[in-house]
């Protein structure tokens, strides 16, 4: 009876195993004789199109290799595998020098410093590019570069890429609603004889838009008074509110004045202290959270609320980044159904966001029957700004390319980090997602033509004009970048002595929005001392 | 003799087995024990005499001297009394506990009793307490989310108004807490409700008691065993507790519902979490452990002593 129990049990088990065996799928897996390169990739706004398709490409060159990717939708965790997991790879946003002084990045200084057609010389397809991925963190990028370098003189990160944090309008709303200006200042569509905008240029993506603050005022009467819609909406992410205000007034102060913030070191004239020029050190940096380029974004905010620009349900908890943007992008369509919204114009969120709403985009035109594209414009001026050129403030700063020290296929991860920096892998991201990655690189008209105008627009907005970002070799910002990117930015207290960090939101709630311009910006100057002593290190 | 030593082998062959079996099968739970909780809460007080020193580009965190070894304790008192983000923390622990203590506590005793009693409503009661229980957190952050930032608005006559930004944030997040705790609470309410037997209940009830009574004499004098239980870990858990305030908020929360337990969660993951910052939050978590662990054992001592006892 025993042996026949055994028996039994043998059966099923070598059973169960077959049929498990035949389940999982017994044919030959991709990676089946193939060297596995483990990836660890944020799957946050930029989406995880533009690196399938770079791996593609990739396991073309290097048939020898088979790419994993695993797809993380949590900083938190992706954080923790770059510390634990298996993966030797990772697009993350970091916070870097954790991660270098703990030792857990490899030096790539060969893959940046090596032309990159020599560096992959032994693919199957050859590559052209003679230039290295050093060389083209120039100009603009000069201090992502010298960010990557500042820890010992060696690389150990690629900066990656990110968006604008400016004014996202629905281009083809205001086409039919006529909103650009037109030479002898009439209301036209965009094919008229337009204004050359902020830029100067005709023929340009800011063309027939609001150059001043006065013709954004008079744009937005025109908008919600004569047109029926409503100006502005956001989501409930309080980042996107924080960043837009804080670019606000980085394009109003200018290139200049933030550099002097970013090195600490320079003069700043502040209105109304009395004294000429103010220096500037490590020391009393702080006292650049009230240049009169943040006054007026205090300002805008401060108009937004009280002219009730914006859409009722702005800022709501229940307005994910994904359901607000499903509003937005639907608005138009949904008034003219009858629905309980008006068109909307602006839509606060980071530069991904046409990205992540690709979907709805493309259903809401094929419902709607009419073209949806969305742009970026320049933020208007005001009275005595000290900006001179059409200055934005750049989006995910942070993002980053990188290898484990230790990694398994140290071999592989740098073919693959060199492949995903050559020009064809830039292009192929910015004509993918419309990331502008942190470098020099060209898109051809073809490319261009080809990209949604989103996407066109931003590209066009960034190499035109000045750009700001935090990220730099200055150690002070580096060894704080937390603060830097989010606390620094509004973070002090109301006269009522309730906490204030978020000027669209704090002029909208009814415990706060009895507070005036004057004292918000009063609030950032008394709170200034405490806020660097205790967060700047 | 031989059959007495072979009886003997065999016993002792038995013994070994059940050594080993019982070794096997606690081996590994002590040792998650010793690792996971032993370990982590050793490490937390070493880290608070420390602080995260960068030398030759390596970060590392080493013992403070000694001259300056409470450095974080001291940053961590300093802060109780000159940090306004802290004493809002420190304001809103204080608000949830009582909270829980003088409302949710007497509401859960009061719908278990219902349920219990199978008084009319009972069952509405029931799902009520315990919806929250069968769905998952985030669910119900979710769903909660949601329901309130539609519903409450146009309840006020404030259409744009955003429920868990505006001044409404504090009481909707007093009230999601009482609730999904209700169901913890009602569930073990329960158990100790249905242990009290039915002859006590009985002759109650031939005697003529009334519902009251018999809840005030009877019921709450067998459960007051479970009601220490839960006034204990309430003390215990008073700075510890962030009232799911990280399921809402991320690391974004605004500071005036800060409380202790999400001070120190998100500075140690999140967007604002630093490296440096750990011996920090290790100092605040010890300081408050030196705090809430007398405090606890007082008041276990004082209810067991003082409160009513009864053994059934």
């Amino acid at each position: 009876m025993k042996k026949l129990v055994r028996l039994l049990v043998l059966a099923l088990l070598t059973f169960t195993i077959t049929f498990g065996s035949f389940a999982c799928g017994g044919g030959p897996k991709p990676w089946e004789g193939k060297t596995i390169i483990e990836f660890g990739c944020y799957q946050g706004g930029w989406g995880r199109e533009w690196l399938d398709k770079a791996i593609e490409k990739f396991q073309e060159m290097y048939p020898e290799y088979y790419v994993k990717v695993d797809y993380e939708k949590s900083y938190e965790d992706l954080q923790s595998k770059i510390v634990t997991g298996k993966q030797d790879i990772f697009y993350a946003g970091i916070n870097l020098y954790d991660f270098l002084e703990q030792d857990e990045f490899m030096d790539i200084t060969d893959v940046m410093t090596t032309p990159l057609n020599e560096y992959l010389a032994d693919s199957e397809i050859p590559i052209t590019e003679t230039k290295t991925i050093e060389s083209k963190m120039t100009g603009t990028w000069q201090d992502m570069k010298d960010y990557c370098l500042s820890y010992d003189g060696h690389y150990y990160n690629v900066p990656f890429g990110g968006g604008l944090w400016t004014l996202n309008y629905n281009r083809d709303l205001f086409n039919r609603k006529k909103l650009f200006k037109d030479k002898d200042g009439d209301w036209c569509k965009a094919d008229g004889d337009l204004t050359v905008g902020q830029d100067g240029v005709a023929g340009t993506y800011d063309d027939g838009l609001p150059v001043t603050y006065e013709d954004f005022t008079e744009l937005l009467e025109q908008m919600s008074e004569e047109e029926g819609m409503t100006p502005f909406f956001w989501s409930y992410v309080d980042g996107y509110t924080k960043h837009f205000a804080h670019a606000l007034g980085v394009a109003q102060d200018g290139k200049d004045v933030f550099n002097i913030f970013k090195t600490m070191n320079g003069s700043y004239d502040f209105d109304g202290d009395g004294i000429a020029e103010t220096a500037i050190d490590n020391t009393n940096a702080w006292k650049l959270r009230n240049t009169s380029g943040r006054k007026f974004a205090l300002q805008f905010c401060k108009d937004v609320i009280e002219n009730g620009y914006y859409d009722s349900q702005s800022g709501k908890s229940n307005q994910s980044h994904l359901t607000s943007q499903k509003r937005y992008v639907q608005s138009e369509y949904n008034s003219k159904r009858g629905g309980n919204i008006k068109p909307i114009a602006f839509f606060i969120d980071g530069g991904h966001w046409h990205n992540e709403a690709e979907d709805v985009i493309a259903q809401t035109s094929e419902r709607s029957g009419e073209d949806i594209q969305f742009g970026v414009m320049p933020f208007p001026w005001f009275e005595g700004c000290s900006a001179e050129k059409t200055t934005y403030y750049i989006s995910s700063q942070n993002s980053t390319l990188c290898i484990r020290k230790n990694a398994t296929e140290p071999e592989g991860c740098k073919k693959l980090l060199a492949f995903l920096n050559t020009d064809e892998m830039l292009v192929l991201s910015t004509k993918t997602s419309g990331i502008v990655r942190f470098m020099n690189y060209e898109m051809s008209e073809t490319d261009l033509a080809a990209m949604p105008y989103y996407y066109q627009s931003t590209w066009e907005a960034a190499h035109n004009s000045d750009i700001c970002y935090t990220i730099c070799a200055n150690e002070k910002i580096f060894r704080n970048f937390n603060y830097f990117n989010l606390g620094w930015e509004w973070d002090c207290t109301a006269p009522n002595g309730l906490p204030l960090n978020n000027p669209l939101e704090n002029f909208k709630a009814s415990a706060t929005s009895s507070v005036t311009v004057q004292q918000y910006f009063n609030a950032l100057y008394s709170a200034g001392p405490s806020e660097w002593s205790k967060n700047v290190k | 003799m031989k059959a007495i030593k072979e009886k003997t082998n065999t016993s002792f062959a038995g013994k070994k087995d059940r050594y080993i079996f019982i070794a096997c099968m606690l081996a590994v739970p002590i040792l998650f024990f010793c690792v996971f909780s032993l370990g982590v809460k050793l490490n937390s007080v070493l880290l608070s005499l420390k602080e995260y020193v960068v030398e030759d580009k390596k970060g590392s965190y080493e013992f403070l001297p000694f001259s300056s070894l409470g450095k974080n304790f001291g940053e961590a008192i300093g802060n109780l009394f000159n940090d306004q983000e802290v004493i809002w923390a420190f304001k809103n622990s204080v608000i949830f506990y009582l909270v829980g203590l003088l409302f949710t506590m007497p509401l859960s005793i009061f719908i278990t009793y219902i349920i219990y009693k199978k008084i009319p409503g009972s069952k509405l009661f029931t799902i009520m307490a315990y919806l929250p229980q069968m769905l998952s957190t985030i669910i119900m952050t979710l769903m909660f989310k949601n329901l309130v930032e539609k519903v409450l608005p146009y309840l006020l006559g404030k259409p744009e108004l955003s429920v868990f930004k505006d001044y409404t944030k504090l009481g909707v997040f007093i009230y999601y807490n009482s609730w999904v705790n209700l169901g913890a609470n009602v569930i073990l309410y329960l158990g100790a409700m249905t242990r009290i037997p039915e002859d006590l209940i009985e002759v109650g009830q031939l005697e003529g008691i009334s519902l009251w009574k018999e809840f005030r004499l009877i019921t709450l004098p067998l459960i007051f065993p479970t009601i220490t239980v839960f006034i204990v870990a309430g003390v215990a858990g008073l700075f510890t507790n962030q009232n799911n305030l990280y399921n809402f908020y991320d690391a974004e929360a605004p500071k005036d519902i800060s409380n202790l337990g999400y001070y120190m969660f998100v500075r140690v993951i999140g967007n604002h979490a630093q490296l440096r910052d750990y011996p920090y939050a290790s100092a605040f978590g010890v300081l408050f452990t030196m705090v809430a662990a007398p405090i606890t054992l007082l008041v276990k001592y004082l209810l067991e002593k003082f409160g009513p006892s009864a053994e059934f």
